[in-house]
């Protein structure tokens, strides 16, 4: 197991467990058995129509989703599980409490997942993190400070871009998995000047039927932690 | 249309897998891939993160409005988000009717089955004219889509600026 390390005031905004799955016995009334098995920690139920975004030519879209889920949230709303007829996800809002709850509180929903629902086959897993950071500033100077992954232009393109957008990612595992980071400069808002969205997603998309859960998890949150760890600059972290 | 990896955003295989039965925009299965699509059928994906659901918002309301509470305005459009439209359609209204304005969310909750989002407008109106505004717009939306009628409210503050 990975020791995780700590910061005094992480960048993460929300941690993703994502399964994606067949199952045998799905019912209308699976939400509802499931909901009997979590409520103790997790009494709020709603249904959540999803959101479809679309990232196009005219800047984000946003429409309203097929894919009906139900969510589960715990008192505080920080933790939060959804399901719907093919996928599970457990999300973690702030306060984050480290990686070995996180990791306790998604093998738990697998579990009460398990009780309710016979899984025929897992499609997909993914695990994800997103992390928001401030770089104080719109500027590709002050991006740079922080992250150390960045383009390199040439010197007649030497001008203060204040808008990036970086999508990368690596096969793992013989190709059975992949890693991915994106980051991006987000709109402003509150308590932030300048605010950049870091994601980093681990997933595997191949022969996910083949991988224990339990065990890949924690091989997804040594990717993404040696990930996150590796983007960012001392000058940034310091700041964490 | 030209199209490139930088102008994207979605991580999703299982898409990738679906678009490349489409389409010969997408050079591998091996990539999560970024690809804008026309159709963003497959970016239903993005609907289970609650923090970019919230950006998704965010971005969409793109500091057009004062949110009186920031999240609690944000979390209420993520979960209605059928009046994200609404709200940028009364808000073009007023504009055509008043001129430029300042319009606020404000979100009023006694429960989650009971919620209000007020949109509170600042305008150089006079009383009449912004009641019989009030009137009318209501008097659509009830007709047309009554089910979001019952989660806003309108308020117009006459001869505020």
């Amino acid at each position: 197991m990975t020791k995780t390390p700590r910061y005094k005031n992480p960048p993460l905004t929300e941690a993703i467990f994502e399964l994606f799955f067949e199952s045998e016995n799905w019912t209308p009334a699976t939400p509802g058995l499931f909901y009997s098995s979590v409520n103790k920690d997790y009494p709020i139920i709603q249904a959540q129509n999803g959101l479809g975004f679309i990232l196009g030519m005219g800047g984000i879209q946003v429409e309203t989703g097929n894919n009906q889920l139900t969510q589960y949230k715990s008192a505080d709303g920080s933790s939060i599980i959804q399901l719907s007829n093919g996928l599970l996800t457990v999300n973690k809002l702030p306060e984050y409490s480290g990686w070995e709850s996180y990791r306790g509180t998604i093998l738990d929903a697998l579990t009460k997942l398990q009780d309710v629902v016979k899984i025929k086959k897992i499609n997909r897993l993914g695990l994800r993190t997103l992390n928001k950071i401030d770089i104080k500033s719109y500027s590709f100077s002050e991006y740079k400070k922080n992250y150390t992954i960045f383009p390199s232009l040439p010197e007649s393109l030497n001008y203060e871009w204040n808008s990036i957008q970086l999508n990368l990612e690596v096969p793992k595992n013989e190709g059975n998995d992949i890693l991915a980071i994106s980051i991006a400069t987000i709109l402003k808002e509150p308590k932030f000047e300048a605010p950049t969205m870091m994601q980093l997603y681990f997933t595997r998309t191949k022969n996910a039927d083949l991988v224990k859960p339990q065990e890949w998890i924690e091989d997804a949150h040594s990717n993404l932690k040696n990930l996150f760890e590796s983007s960012l600059t001392e000058y940034c972290k310091a700041n964490f | 249309m030209a199209e490139t990896l930088t102008s994207i955003s979605r991580f999703n295989s299982d898409s990738v897998i679906k678009e490349k039965r489409n389409t010969s925009k997408v050079a591998s299965l091996d990539c999560v891939n970024y690809h804008y699509t026309t159709t963003g059928a497959l970016n239903k994906d993005y609907a289970y993160s609650i923090e970019l659901m919230r950006l998704g918002v965010r971005q969409k309301l793109n500091n057009q409005f004062h949110l009186q509470n920031d999240l609690i305005e944000i979390d209420f459009l993520v979960r209605n988000p059928e009046i994200l439209t609404v709200v940028f359609e009364i808000k073009d209204a007023i504009i055509k009717e008043f001129g430029a304005s300042e319009i606020a969310l404000d979100l009023q909750s006694e429960s989650v089955n009971w919620e209000t989002l007020f949109i509170v407008v600042s305008t150089d109106a006079v009383w009449e004219k912004a009641n019989s505004f009030i009137n009318l717009l209501f008097k659509r939306l009830f007709k047309t889509q009554p089910e979001v009628a019952n989660k806003v409210n309108l308020i117009i503050a006459p001869d505020a600026i």
